[in-house]
């Protein structure tokens, strides 16, 4: 008991609205692809992954190879490593199972949620229930999912309107870290490079490009200033750091 | 389609999905990380938030548009100031899809 509670679903609740009507589209893009509701399910439950599904169903209607299709989600996909690297030190005392469906439920959205709930001192957030909102929110997925390919042929998607749906889920998110004059350069200046980029790096490795090279020149610039202000202790809290995430993300 | 080919896709899509996510979290979760490293991780979301956000309302199919044909580049223009006040992921899908159908209408 636990995992599932109030505050769970109403810190979800924006999280379902999105993977419903953006399952929904990519069961309908499966079905294209000559996929059954069933492979869809397994496929969302397996991958849990909204963009390298959109992607790797593209390049199957394509009959691209394996290699190429493994390759291409990797990239798109590395971005979770840096997900999961930051969440690690609060699994530390947890199980090796617990550790694997954690990591497993990470998605841009529930990781933004579980981290600032988190970090939210005065909400004693559980495990429990950083647990349950992956869990629901993979469920949720699986199922319009499997809806969506089940009634491609009776309903009329926009198509172009689902996809913004992702672009403003990810504009929310994005909207809670920028928080100082700092990450604001960070974030734009990783949003023009990855503009940039798109059309130059194969294999979708720009966004993950892009997010290395701003953050990487920001914490370097960090450090030197932290540095000449206290040349001796390298172990003071920082600005913006992991414990000041102000809480955001819900609706 | 060849059912070898679609369960052969799936299966490297759960393994593509499931190594980058539970390899650093099984590692990192035993060691203590180095402080340069807290302070990257900590920039990284801000970057990669950016760096998604960006190609998908400048670029239309792979190229630069700012034309007032670009409705993912308006809508986001007008929902930003609410988005940023609030900082509601509920608001941005609400306010993001409203626009979105409206402007798509009108235009």
């Amino acid at each position: 008991m636990g995992y599932i509670t109030r505050r769970v679903l109403q810190k979800d609740a924006p999280i379902i609205l999105g993977y419903w009507v953006l399952g929904i589209a990519c069961g309908m893009l499966g079905e294209k692809a000559g996929l059954n509701p069933f492979h869809m399910f397994i496929m969302s439950v397996l991958a849990f992954a909204g963009s390298s599904q959109f992607i790797g169903i593209a390049m199957m209607l394509q009959s691209a190879s394996y290699i190429s299709i493994a390759l291409t989600i990797l990239m798109v996909n590395l971005r979770y490593a840096l997900f999961t690297s930051t969440l690690a030190p609060l699994v530390s005392k947890k199980s090796g199972l617990y550790t694997a469906l954690f990591s497993y439920g990470t998605t841009d959205e529930t990781f933004a949620l579980n981290l600032s709930s988190f970090q939210n001192e005065t909400e004693h957030w559980t495990h429990k229930e950083a647990l349950g909102l992956d869990l629901l929110s993979m469920v949720v997925w699986a199922v319009a999912n499997a809806f969506g390919c089940y009634a491609s042929k009776l309903i009329q998607l926009d198509l172009s309107l689902v996809s913004y749906i992702l672009t403003a889920m990810f504009l929310g998110i994005w909207s809670n870290y920028l928080k100082n004059r700092t990450m604001v350069i960070t974030g734009l200046t990783a949003g023009i490079l990855a503009v940039l980029l798109a059309q130059m790096v194969p294999f979708k490795l720009h966004i993950v490009v892009a997010s290395l090279l701003p953050s990487g020149v920001a914490a370097w610039l960090y450090l030197q200033h932290e540095k000449k202000i206290q040349p001796r202790k390298s172990a003071v809290p920082e600005e913006g750091s992991c414990t000041t995430i102000e809480r955001g993300t819900e609706a | 389609m060849n059912q070898n080919y679609i369960l052969g896709v799936i299966l490297i899509m759960a393994l593509t999905g499931f190594l980058p996510r539970i390899l650093p979290m099984a590692i990192l979760k035993k060691y203590p990380i180095p402080h340069w490293f807290k302070v990257w991780l900590n920039f990284v979301p801000p970057a990669i938030f950016g760096a998604l956000v960006f190609p998908d309302i400048f670029l239309t199919e792979g190229h630069v548009n700012l034309s007032l044909h670009n409705i993912p580049l308006l809508t986001t223009l007008l929902i930003t100031p609410l988005v940023l006040k609030t900082k509601s992921l509920g608001v941005a899908v609400l306010a993001g899809g409203g626009v979105f159908a409206l402007l798509e209408y009108v235009l």
